[in-house]
């Protein structure tokens, strides 16, 4: 294929291209309740061609191989006809070529385990969250997502890579007197097949724990001081952060540059962030991006100062900074858009129990549920919560959201310790120049943090 | 796909094929200059078939004898399958088979680049974002039970959006057209109002205040609602509307029905059953559910045509089709939606909210960060910035004021909800 995308390049004679080809294959295993409800595979193969041509720039996606040369020749003419409507032409950094194959790691190979094999497991945990008295539904799915893709540009680059991730998620339900209660337990996170197994412990301890939501009182609204767990604390630095740090979310928006400006003390002092594509075996882990830069760190907060940034080559020479490697696309059917790869607090000095005792009145928050940022503002939810009175954690309660203000909350972050984890399960959706793209290879970590304040929403 | 069928009846299998050919065009306009034009030809195809009693799925680009192999394995050990595929004609027009006429890339761009023009205009300072695109999307299914139709789904979306000034939260508008006529300068008024909305930041006093939803936030009421009906939670016993037919669980100035046959939607679903419209919520009185083929079986129910392959998130041509509704409409009420503003003493005006996915929907409960705007005497004062609102839309949505203006996106079509009460906080 490379050799095809490189024959038709070579035609090129108008501005620079590049060109990707992939062929994906993935695995859905779905039970509902004790029912298997869904087994799906997926076999799909689609091209994605990028033209910089006469100032301007045109995306092209395409279903047969047959097309790339009619793709390619639409959006020659495409962007050529709105280079002229420009005021300045598309720039993009100089990046050195890549040329070469990355091959992901694979201790275990989940695509070379039976499906028979992949569906006895998943009914195995959907089987134990399921005898726990109380529980009434789970949704348990195996998600097997990889991908073979092959780029090339007119540059120089002609990189054949692949990217590869399982996991398995439960949403356990409980009920009782009218109260439903959900709890979501996930792992994987890899290409390795092996971190699937022996996962019973937790599979059982998150069901008991949606049985115990049942009882648990809702979160008070109102502001409060939060120590956030791991799997929390990396889910509020992706959102309250780390869309923020996306080039792309703040190139067309002067007066917030202006705030975001490299060198700005935007934290607690005590605060470092970084993203890292290269650290083995997370959910975004990569070696090549897919407008064929290679994959590297960033630091983005060092010490509270803001310090780097996430780009595309066009941003990249937009800000005048580093390109970073993070052009990223869930499949042939869209263009690369700047993602976080694996983003994390880095650790620090202080311990869990030094941040429960200096709290005298707040919460303790456990697991992500999801969140969701639009510009400085960001909200995340969490499975559920302890209270914290006087310096000790107290009861259980239900149905938490915080949502907070970038600048003021990122300074208040009071404590962070010393336990950095990384989040097994990732995934981020964003949607830029287009339909929202759901990418399950976005990866999170962090220790436990204190934050002095955010507000709570509840119906209290 | 005749011969896939084919194929697919010589080994004994019952298939349905579906193939979704979509050919978006788009363009943007932002920083003062085009950005990007996407012009897209993809395939995507879903084939089921039921083996023994047994249903499996594959996926691919295009329907072929590799992708009914690989469907067929996945039925081996698959799912049960309590159903039968689609198998009657619709005798129905598609609804949606007028396509907007002559849209191209440099209309597009013209369109996008006037709207920008329109609004720094007036303020040179917004950093406008304009994006303007063509959807066309074919959909053709087949079953080796004799259904075999297709139906186009096509418009022209604009949307206008920036955002606030050192903020980054954004206040958007946008327009779904049958044509690509646009009246560019209706747009960019309505847009640049609710902007100057934004110059300032404000917040109420804590407490339990009235709440206008305009119609882009109107998914706090009707997203809880679908998951409530869903034949899928009645099945699995979680619906808190489980059993209630007939009885008033919404306030009774409330009533909500599925549209389908609208030129947006469609004659069939995503499994060929066919659409129409129907009342859900009548006066605030449960009418109706959804279901697609599979949880109609296993409620012994009749299928209602919303099998769709939609969901709050990952639907398309590769999801499982699932209960979901066609096109859901919320009833106009009477009033004009600036007297409604004009009415509220200290209250919100809400166009959406963050992390409503983190709630625990499916029981009617929302707890999001509100974008939108603090109202005093009547007035709006400036934009909310960390202010969350919380409320269960069965305990809560009861002596909602419905205004008589509604607006129409693909999705649906609602109007502005005053709700008497819900719970605001914020760390002020």
């Amino acid at each position: 294929m490379l050799r095809q995308i490189n024959s038709l390049l070579a035609t090129q004679n108008a501005g620079h291209a590049d060109a990707r080809w992939e062929e994906n294959k993935r695995v859905v295993i779905t039970y509902r309740g004790p029912t298997l409800t869904d087994c799906r595979t997926y076999s799909t193969t689609g091209g994605h061609v990028r033209c910089f041509a006469g100032g301007g720039k045109a995306l092209s996606s395409m279903t047969d191989p047959a097309d790339l040369e009619r793709a390619l020749a639409e959006a020659t003419r495409a962007a050529q006809a709105m280079g002229k409507l420009r005021k300045h032409p598309v720039r993009r950094g100089s990046e050195q070529a890549v040329v070469g194959t990355f091959h992901t790691p694979t201790p275990r190979d989940p695509r070379a385990v039976p499906m028979s094999e992949k569906r006895e497991l998943l009914a195995h945990y959907n089987s134990l969250a399921l005898g726990v008295p109380g529980v009434i539904t789970t949704r348990a799915e195996y998600q097997e997502w990889g991908s073979t893709r092959y780029f090339a540009s007119t540059e120089g680059s002609s990189v054949e890579y692949d990217l590869l991730l399982v996991n398995i998620v439960l949403r356990i339900t409980a009920r009782k007197n009218g109260v439903v209660q959900d709890t979501v337990v996930s792992f994987g996170g890899s290409a390795d097949y092996e971190r699937l197994l022996d996962r019973d412990e937790e599979v059982s301890e998150r069901a008991e724990r949606a049985v115990e939501l049942l009882s648990a009182p809702q979160a008070k609204a109102g502001t409060f001081p939060v120590v956030l767990d791991p799997d929390e604390a990396g889910l509020f630095i992706h959102e309250a952060f780390g869309h923020l740090s996306e080039a792309d979310g703040i190139q067309h928006n002067p007066s917030f540059r202006g705030r975001l400006a490299l060198g700005t003390e935007i934290a607690s002092s005590i605060l470092s962030v970084t993203d890292d594509p290269r650290i083995e075996e997370l959910p975004g882990t990569y070696d090549v991006d897919d407008e064929g830069v290679r994959g590297r760190r960033t630091e983005l907060i060092k010490e509270g100062k803001l310090v780097g940034r996430l780009h595309s080559r066009e941003t990249a020479a937009e800000f005048g900074e580093p390109a970073s490697g993070n052009m990223r696309a869930v499949d042939a059917y869209y263009t690369p858009i700047i993602r976080m790869s694996n983003i994390f607090i880095e650790p620090g000095e202080s311990t869990f129990a030094d941040m429960v005792a200096a709290v005298d009145d707040g919460y303790y928050l456990v697991g992500s549920k999801g969140g969701q940022t639009s510009g400085d503002q960001f909200t995340f939810g969490a499975q559920y919560g302890r209270r914290i009175r006087n310096g000790r954690l107290a009861e259980v309660v239900r149905d938490i959201n915080m949502s907070g203000e970038l600048f003021s909350t990122l300074r208040r972050v009071r404590m962070v310790g010393d336990d950095l984890k990384y989040s097994e399960r990732g995934g981020c959706g964003k949607g830029s120049l287009g339909p929202m793209q759901l990418n399950p290879k976005s990866g999170k970590g962090a220790p436990h943090i204190l934050i002095e304040q955010v507000t709570v929403g509840g119906t209290r | 796909m005749k011969k896939i069928l084919s194929e697919a009846s010589q080994r004994n299998l019952a298939a349905e094929v579906y193939w979704c050919t979509r050919e978006p065009l788009s363009a943007r306009f932002e920083g003062g200059q085009p950005s990007a034009v996407v012009q897209d030809q993809v395939d995507q195809c879903a084939i089921r078939v039921i083996r023994n009693g047994k249903l499996g799925m594959a996926c691919g680009s295009r329907p072929d004898k590799a992708v009914l192999a690989a469907a067929e394995e996945a039925a081996t050990g698959g799912a049960e399958a309590p159903f039968r595929f689609a198998d009657e004609p619709v005798a129905l027009e598609d609804p949606g088979a007028k396509e907007p006429q002559a849209v191209d890339v440099d209309e597009l761009l013209e369109v996008a680049e006037k709207i920008h023009r329109l609004v720094v205009q007036e303020r040179s300072e917004i950093p406008v974002v304009v994006h303007a695109s063509r959807h066309k999307e074919t959909v053709r299914i087949a079953t080796t039970s004799g259904f075999d139709d297709q139906q186009t789904r096509s418009f022209v979306l604009v949307s206008v959006n920036a955002p606030f000034h050192e903020a980054g939260s954004r206040v958007w508008k946008s327009r779904v057209l049958d044509t690509a006529a646009l009246d560019a300068q209706d747009l960019s008024e309505e847009f640049l109002a609710w902007y100057t909305w934004g110059d300032a930041i404000s917040a109420p006093a804590p407490g339990r205040l009235p709440v206008l939803l305009a119609p882009e936030a109107s998914y706090l009421l009707t997203m809880p609602f679908v998951a409530a009906i869903s034949g899928e939670s009645l099945h699995q016993r979680t619906s808190p509307l489980e059993g209630k037919l007939d009885q008033q669980v919404l306030g009774d100035e409330i009533s909500i029905m599925d549209r389908p046959n609208d030129p947006l939607g469609g004659k069939f679903d995503d499994e060929g059953t066919p659409c129409a419209d129907r009342v859900l919520v009548e006066q605030g009185n449960l009418r109706g559910y959804l279901f697609d083929r599979r949880t109609a079986a296993l409620m012994s129910e009749r299928p209602t045509g919303n099998g769709f392959k939609r969901a709050l998130f990952g639907g398309g041509p590769w999801a499982s089709p699932n209960p979901w509704p066609g096109r859901l409409s919320v009833a106009a009420g009477q009033e004009d939606w600036r007297e409604l503003v004009a009415g509220i003493d200290e209250g919100l005006l809400v166009y959406g909210g963050m992390g409503f996915h983190s709630s625990n929907f499916l029981q009617g409960n929302f707890s999001v960060q509100a974008l939108g705007y603090h109202v005093e005497d009547g007035v709006v004062r400036g934009r909310l910035q960390g202010v969350m609102v919380a409320g269960n839309i069965y305990d809560d949505f009861h002596g909602v004021r419905v205004s008589r203006d509604t607006v129409r996106h693909t999705e649906f079509e609602s109007p502005y909800l005053l709700v008497p009460q819900l719970q605001v906080a914020h760390g002020g």
